[in-house]
């Protein structure tokens, strides 16, 4: 490989990477600070848009890994510590963005999925971070829970089902508009 | 014992309780973690705030107040005792994992964990991390101008919304425009990576 290409490989995703963690740092602290609703899931779709533009330039394996993690670091950075939060939303989304890009490569369908996908991160984010913070058991828990609370109020036990079409409904839309906003960022960029 | 080892110790031994069978076994692997971080710094152990406890505690409590399988009383309330067991192993876990967070944040700064990498080999950690500093100040400045353009030209929400895609095409472009100026800076410099 010659030395401009190297070093681009290297360029590329960190100056992507600082972008996204920009984004995540002004974008995320206004959202939280309004008490936007599902906040993660727009968060998780303009990471997956900027995470396929940057596979655009550099289409290599490992590439759009190496993108999150300067993301994680500039965040981790300006924020001055470790947050165990932050680093497993942006490494999962990074987990992710990188298996379809590397899967599908630089295309049309490649650039609407990640940051669906992306935007539907945030229930494995809750999965994932629930069981390492309290263990498996707390599953069983909001299990019990849910079935009280339903027995509380007089409604049907699997009322959970509605609730998660629900939630799935709205961060499909917010993911599919971001997949259209990405295929429309990659065609403007010409390199889809 | 060194910080780094205390606290390599404790995530092993947090990550194992995740996957030890039985309350029993999880509860003394979270407390040999719990022990681990003492040893370096006590002051972690100071961890959780009442949000942080808040909500575990009233689910524990729910759980096993609420539970069918009811066999103990409390006050003259009902209980059931392993449910309430389970909910006590969950939120020791949950304190360790906030005494973890507390531990990582007052022991090691952003540029120790970069040199860490760096010597453990994660590909120039270092070079990037300084890259992604130089790179983030250039882009802050250009991402706040062209949100500023982009909401001066588009008054309304709904514009805003729909035009998205200018966005983020204009902050793509300046993103990559940086970058390739650092390329040929560091190639006209000779750099090597």
């Amino acid at each position: 490989m010659r030395r401009a290409d190297r070093i681009r490989l290297v360029v590329f995703p960190t100056a992507f990477g600082a972008l996204w963690g920009l984004i995540e740092l002004l974008a995320g602290g206004w959202l939280h600070a309004m008490r936007v609703p599902v906040a993660g899931a727009f968060l998780g779709s303009a990471g997956g848009i900027i995470l396929c533009a940057e596979r655009a330039f550099t289409p290599v394996r490992g590439a759009t890994l190496c993108t999150g993690l300067t993301a994680i670091l500039v965040k981790l950075m300006f924020i001055g510590g470790l947050q165990f939060n932050i680093v497993i939303a942006l490494a999962l989304e990074t987990a992710v963005a990188e298996a379809v890009l590397t899967v599908f490569g630089v295309s049309a369908l490649s650039f609407f999925l990640a940051p669906l996908l992306c935007c539907m991160e945030s229930s494995l984010h809750f999965l994932i971070g629930n069981w390492l913070k309290y263990g498996g058991d707390i599953f069983g828990a909001y299990a019990i829970a849910l079935r009280k609370i339903a027995a509380l109020f007089g409604i049907k036990p699997d009322f959970w089902k509605l609730a998660v079409a629900l939630w799935a409904g709205l961060h499909l839309a917010i993911g599919g508009a971001a997949g259209l906003v990405s295929v429309r960022v990659g065609r403007y960029l010409r390199k889809i | 014992m060194k910080r780094g080892i205390a606290f390599k110790t404790a995530l092993l031994l947090f990550a194992a309780a995740l996957f030890l069978p039985g309350r029993r076994w999880q509860a003394a692997a979270d407390a040999a973690a719990l022990l681990a971080l003492a040893s370096r710094d006590a002051g972690a152990l100071r961890a959780g705030s009442f949000r942080f406890w808040f909500f575990p505690a009233a689910l524990a409590a729910a759980v096993s107040f609420f539970s069918a399988d009811a066999d103990a009383s409390l006050l003259g309330y009902g209980y059931s005792s392993r449910q309430m067991a389970a909910g006590a192993v969950m939120m020791f876990h949950a304190y360790v994992f906030a005494a973890l967070a507390r531990f990582g944040r007052r022991n090691f700064t952003m540029g120790e964990i970069v040199s860490a990498a760096d010597r453990a080999g994660a590909g120039g950690a270092g070079l990037r991390a300084a890259l992604a500093l130089a790179s983030a100040r250039i882009l802050k400045r250009m991402l706040a101008e062209t949100w500023l353009h982009y909401c001066v030209s588009r008054p309304g929400k709904k514009e805003r919304l729909l035009d998205m895609d200018i966005f983020f095409g204009a902050a793509v472009r300046n993103a990559a425009s940086a970058a390739e100026n650092i390329s040929v800076l560091l190639h006209i410099r000779n750099v090597d990576i």
